[in-house]
């Protein structure tokens, strides 16, 4: 294999195909990006594999000079430093000698040790699931537009649990209903929902499917879904989730192909915890109820993390107050662009209701609520809904 | 008016426990007490002023403080006494004002400054007559309920307040007034400046700080680049200020269980099942408090005196025994894969305590629909051993596992 890249293309992709590497393994291959060097006439390309067994990530880098078409196997790690290191270089020239990979600059040449290709495990293939042809065959394919399928994902992402201790979601649910994708996360102690409807409407009378895909994954999805005009296929099997961004037109390849593992079990039963009987209902200006919030949560800490948000009926009037033991003590008053019901006190923690407010793009914010002991419900639009539990200040 | 701003009291039990046992048994009197276990193991927990001239101080090692003081007469603790008396104190110093801070069963802050005209009025003095005056009558009044000694201190703030009290230890009264604290403090060892230990004081030393006043001398700067932050602190409490506030709860930082070894254990087996009764027995007093924390350390001291602490965050604050338990199970098990060796003493401590409960979304379903392990069921066998422990004292109920052949 020999091929010449641009340097800065070359270097975007083996940042983004370090996330799939994996970190620690007894398996040494595993610690490798594999590069395939094809060409087609005259345009050649590079494509990228890495996958930690989890995880699998299929980059594809066009516009490559390839001079010998082939394949290598080299220690992502290494590869990632050099070709971070040559900065000065606009292209550098890959060549492979044996199991030996020669990166060459203008006043450089590395000659890093790989490993056989052929060790490398077989990373599943998109295409072929959805054919079936390596007999497993996908239960679901549809396709969603890149900036929709970003917005949901990072409106529920954040509210997955943090660590794999309490609640064993480490993982979004992400369901196919008809014309809507719908992602559910919740840590336990809060929940956030997000709709949005398939690319080129779906198809109303396909049959709902939902899977758990690994908090680790999105992230990494994040990442790729760069270009929001594109469309993501999204194919489900049993254990697995493809998500092939771009591509499709005029019978393009996807130019990064993602592909993970599912979370096994159950989602807890979501549905029963969205509360349907809030008597009260307060409008407010997000960025209002963001900056009060970020101020009252000051005077919290680790001993004292709630906020306690006083609603009065009549002035439309909300008054935030802290106490930290030690510390000292934090009051903000906001006026409220609306509100309907009684007067109400409740706790939060602050962190909880910011989270939300940053995924929100609504300049109004709807917050229902029914009781200082019961879930609050933050809205916006009629997409997304977070369900979040008060904290109970004594 | 003595001086501006705030006046505040500290009031200091002096060498309580022992006083206590010579109190009740003229045989003691002016004789060296040592109150506390006499096993090898044991620890003071108080010595009488007769024995402090031998070197013995509380928290020493028994065997120690007996070489020092051969001749010393041992005490075992008779606890329910001192927490009788020590509730009789504090009934006295709230008659005085209702802003009284406990500090531990001997100990307590006073803030004075608002209640101050009332003896004024009263006793138709003011200034520093009216502070000597309030000192004496409360020193009088313990002395009534309960006739033990305290020691009084009334200064501006609560270092100096402390301080004052320290320094006019046993049986004394010492009014400080702020103003002359720069000067008082100068030629004072930097030791009297709270939270600054041994260890630093060694640093210090190698700077050839040893005076409050070589401590400023030095400058902030130079001294905030070597120490951090903290140093500013120091220096704040070295020309005598300080602005916490008296506050009427103490506001409980950690609950802990330690215990030392009669012989050091290094059986796993043995440890893990002392370590599950520990484990139950903070968890019990969390909830008992009505509290929940955030964090837990466990503390192994080994034959040769080095003591480690192991610490674990929680996901989420909790009261709940299993918890609870797997967290400390988890650090004692990582712990004995570091082969130390067999342990002197072993403690568990619960930190980022709160009194506030973020509750969970899915409490009310049944855990096995959820697949999240919900803690409705355990907070049932919490509060079912918590009211047999209740109702038939301690150790009438139990984990399997905190059981071993005695």
């Amino acid at each position: 294999m020999k091929v010449i890249c641009d340097r800065g293309a070359l270097l975007d992709a083996i940042n983004l195909i370090s996330g799939a590497v994996a970190a620690r393994t007894p398996k040494v291959q595993l610690t490798c990006v594999k590069l395939t060097a094809t060409k087609t006439g005259s345009a050649g390309e590079v494509t990228l594999v890495a996958t930690d067994a989890e995880i699998s990530l299929r980059l594809r880098l066009a516009q490559v000079d390839v001079q010998q078409p082939g394949e290598a196997l080299i220690p992502a790690d290494k590869l990632r430093q050099i070709i971070s290191a040559e900065d000065s270089e606009p292209t550098l020239t890959l060549e492979t000698e044996a199991e030996v990979i020669h990166i060459k600059g203008q006043d450089a040449h590395f000659k890093v040790f790989g490993y056989q290709v052929n060790d490398y495990p077989p990373v599943p293939e998109i295409t072929s699931v959805i054919a079936g042809t390596d007999g497993v065959k996908a239960k679901a394919v549809f396709t969603q537009n890149a900036a929709l399928l970003s917005g949901t994902v990072a409106r529920t992402l954040f509210a997955t649990a943090r660590e794999n201790s309490r609640y064993a979601i480490n993982g979004v649910l992400m369901k196919r209903d008809g014309k809507k994708l719908e992602m559910v996360a919740t840590d336990g102690r809060r929940l956030a929902l997000c709709r949005s409807t398939l690319a080129g409407g779906g198809d109303k009378d396909a049959k709902t499917i939902s899977c758990i895909v690994p908090t680790k994954a999105l992230t990494m999805l994040q990442r790729l879904l760069g270009n929001g005009d594109e469309n993501v296929q999204i194919a489900i099997t049993d254990n697995q989730v493809f998500f092939a961004v771009g591509g499709g037109a005029k019978n393009e390849a996807p130019h990064s192909v993602l592909s993970s593992t599912l979370v096994e079990g159950a989602f807890p039963p979501y549905e029963d915890v969205i509360p349907k009987d809030q008597d009260k209902k307060v409008t407010f200006d997000r960025d209002v109820l963001s900056s009060a919030v970020r101020r009252a949560a000051l005077l919290t800490n680790e001993e004292s993390r709630g906020v306690r948000m006083n609603f009065q009926a009549k002035k439309k009037h909300l008054e935030l107050s802290s106490r930290a033991p030690e510390m000292g003590e934090a009051k903000v008053d906001i006026s409220l662009a609306g509100y309907e019901g009684d007067d109400i006190e409740i706790g939060f923690n602050p962190t909880f209701i910011t989270d939300a407010l940053k995924v929100i793009s609504d300049p109004q914010v709807i917050m229902e609520l029914k009781a200082p002991n019961k879930p609050g419900v933050v809205k916006s639009g009629g997409d997304f809904v977070y369900v979040v539990m008060p904290v109970n200040l004594q | 008016m003595s001086w501006p701003g705030r006046t505040i009291m500290h009031v200091d039990m002096d060498a309580f426990f022992a006083s206590v046992e010579q109190r009740d048994n003229p045989a003691l009197r002016a004789k060296p007490v040592l109150v506390g276990g006499a096993s090898k193991r044991g620890v003071v927990a108080a010595a009488s002023y007769e024995s402090r001239k031998f070197g013995c101080r509380s928290a020493m090692p028994m065997a120690q403080a007996l070489r020092l003081c051969p001749n010393a007469i041992v005490v075992k603790g008779n606890y329910g006494k001192y927490s009788a008396a020590s509730k009789a104190v504090f009934d006295v110093l709230r008659t005085f004002t209702p802003d009284v801070q406990p500090i531990s069963v001997d100990e307590a802050f006073m803030e004075m400054t608002g209640t101050l005209h009332i003896y004024e009025k009263r006793w138709g003095v003011s200034g520093l007559p009216v502070l000597e005056k309030i000192g004496r009558t409360i020193k009088q009044r313990i002395r009534e309920a309960v006739d033990l000694p305290a020691s009084v201190g009334i200064s501006g703030n609560k270092f100096l307040a402390k301080l004052s009290s320290d320094l006019s230890k046993p049986d004394g009264l010492k009014i400080l007034d702020p103003r002359d604290a720069e000067n008082e403090l100068a030629p004072m060892p930097v030791g009297v400046i709270y939270g600054l230990g041994p260890k630093t004081q060694d640093r210090l030393r190698q700077l050839e700080i040893k005076s409050i006043a070589e401590m400023r001398a030095f400058g902030e700067e130079r001294l905030v680049s070597r120490f951090g932050e903290q140093a500013r602190d120091w220096l704040r409490l070295s020309r005598g200020e300080d602005n916490r506030p008296v506050r009427l709860e103490r506001e409980q930082k950690s609950i802990g269980k330690e215990r030392t070894f009669f012989d050091n254990i290094g059986d796993p087996e043995e440890l893990r099942s002392l370590l599950l009764g520990f484990t139950e027995e903070v968890a019990r007093s969390l909830r008992e408090d009505k509290l929940t924390c955030r964090g837990i350390t466990l503390k192994f001291r080994l034959g040769d005196f080095s003591t480690f602490t192991r610490s674990a965050t929680l996901d989420a604050p909790t009261d709940s025994t299993k918890i609870l338990w797997a967290a400390a199970a988890d650090l004692l098990t990582k712990w004995l894969h570091e082969r130390r060796g067999a342990l002197r003493l072993m403690g568990v401590s619960l930190h980022g305590l709160s009194g506030e409960e973020q509750l969970d979304l899915f409490a009310a379903l049944p855990a096995e629909q959820t697949q999240v392990r919900t803690s409705g069921k355990q907070k049932k066998v919490d509060e079912t051993t918590d009211a047999i422990v209740q109702k038939f004292g301690r150790g009438s109920i139990k984990r399997g596992g905190s059981l071993r052949d005695e």
